[in-house]
């Protein structure tokens, strides 16, 4: 059975890299998220559509730590990036080159990717946070009923 | 999406004339006429502008205001308009987007909190309000601001979320979500050498100068309105619970500086110590203060405008500014920040 892929929830989610920092914004839950390090890095990737032991790949010609190692942790991270609505399952993948991270750096101390997720704004971003959404989401508009 | 700003034009007219009661502005450079189909909505939708008044020009952004008090005489618009009002859950996205109907270049929102109706479609704005009742507060010390975001952007210039002091030679941004300490910080100045550009919104563009937008400042409550007794008598705003409403352009306007090149960003923190001072902060943390307070009350906002904040934290300095409970440090704490280098000694 083939590996998941992933790819960045966009366009609802949006983001921008500062060095080693990286701040990503969900427009449709009005969650903010930090990532830092490896996480950043890995998130970038998922830009490109990644399965695990893809980036798992990609990180460890970075990071000083066995590819092995990485993708023990990834799971719990790509777990935290699901549950935020980061990123989605990919169901038919784009053709691409390998993965590959920019810059040179190599050997950086590796620390399991995470992410710090901040819901404070919600309230202030959503329409109306209080209204009941189920699990097809926000409700849309019937196709019987006028839209203008 | 041309039917339905037609729509809303013919509907505006038959209620005002072509014309309406005009009211021009010129913000952050750019000429603003507002028409008004009732002199009711005058001065809720300018009162926070005024300090901003021009002579009529041609040109610019037009916005026009009236209300749903009169049916819209077109059975399309008349029945689209109930549907919404009434059943706006099913016809709204979550930042109140109009579905089938909003667009990168058609922005149209409905807010069912104060029933007002946001559209821009070039430079035509329609501002449309459910009913004849008072404009919240927060609206009416802000108006407009969702047209004039969604204007804007498309002229490069950015409406952001802060608070702004400085003077003529620069100034500084401070960003931060409601409660962070921006209000205090801004009103703190004003009796001080610097002068005063922004409590809650102003314009920034593409060259990172500041823009004055609204005279009106919002503090928290009574525990924030305490730390300013003389400002307390400006109060417009009576609603227990609610943020109090100063408009520092009509009690201080000797105060008011229209613009000024941003010479940093601080993010206020509120320490509870007695001092104030500043440390760097990083380019992220700027950005975590600045862009997401600013996109969550905009809510035509998106990758651009995250684009346009995160190259100003890149192009400025960005410090922590850990805000005392000694109000007079705060503007001494900028003053030095702003000062030549060779003064700050």
């Amino acid at each position: 059975m083939a590996e998941e892929c992933f790819r960045i929830n966009a366009p609802a989610v949006i983001y921008e890299r500062f060095d080693d920092e990286l701040v990503a914004i969900h427009l449709d839950t009005g969650a903010y998220h930090s990532l830092v390090g490896a996480a950043a890095d890995a998130f970038v990737l998922l830009s490109e559509e990644a399965t695990a032991g893809e980036l798992a790949e990609a990180l460890a010609g970075r990071y000083a730590a066995e590819a092995g190692q990485i993708r023990s942790a990834l799971d719990p991270f790509l777990e935290q990036l699901q549950k935020e609505q980061l990123i989605v399952a990919v169901e038919t993948r784009q053709a691409r080159g390998p993965l590959k991270l920019a810059g040179d750096a190599t050997g950086l101390p590796f620390v399991p990717p995470n992410v710090e997720a901040y819901h404070d704004l919600e309230s202030l971003f959503l329409l109306d946070p209080v209204h009941e959404v189920g699990d097809e989401g926000w409700p849309q508009a019937l196709p019987d009923q006028p839209t203008a | 999406m041309k039917w339905f700003s037609d729509l809303l034009r013919a509907d505006f007219e038959d209620r005002a004339g072509a014309a309406g009661e005009p009211r021009a502005f010129r913000i952050a450079d750019r000429r603003v006429e507002f028409r008004f189909a009732d002199r009711r909505w005058i001065a809720p939708f300018t009162r926070s502008l005024e300090h901003l008044r021009a002579a009529r020009e041609d040109g610019g952004l037009t916005i026009r205001v009236w209300d749903g008090e009169t049916a819209p005489r077109n059975r399309v618009l008349r029945a689209y308009l109930f549907t919404l009002t009434n059943w706006w859950f099913q016809y709204t996205g979550p930042r109140g987007q109009l579905l089938d109907i909003h667009s990168e270049n058609f922005a149209a929102f409905y807010d069912p909190l104060p029933g007002l109706l946001t559209v821009l479609d070039g430079d035509e704005g329609f501002i449309w309000k459910r009913d004849a009742s008072d404009l919240p507060y927060f609206e009416a010390c802000a108006p407009a601001r969702v047209v004039l975001h969604a204007w804007l952007r498309k002229q490069n210039a950015q409406l952001i979320h802060g608070a702004a002091v400085g003077s003529a030679a620069g100034g500084v941004l401070l960003a931060g979500p409601g409660g962070s300490g921006k209000s205090t910080s801004a009103l703190a100045c004003l009796d001080s050498g610097l002068r005063y550009l922004s409590d809650d919104y102003c314009v920034v563009d593409d060259r990172f100068v500041a823009h004055s937008l609204y005279g009106a400042a919002k503090l928290v409550g009574d525990e924030d309105l305490g730390r300013f007794p003389e400002l307390s008598v400006w109060n417009t705003n009576r609603e227990p619970g609610e943020k109090a409403a100063l408009f520092v352009h009509e009690q201080r306007a000797e105060k008011l500086i229209d613009r000024f090149a941003l010479k940093a960003i601080l993010v206020p923190q509120v320490t509870g110590a007695r001092d104030t001072s500043l440390e760097p902060c990083t380019q992220s943390e700027a950005l975590q203060a600045l862009a997401p307070s600013t996109m969550a009350q905009l809510p035509a906002s998106g990758a651009a405008d995250l684009k346009f904040m995160s190259q100003m934290v890149r192009k400025l300095p960005c410090y922590r500014l850990r805000v005392g409970a000694e109000l007079a440090q705060i503007p001494r704490a900028i003053e030095t920040l702003l000062a030549p280098a060779g003064a700050r000694a």
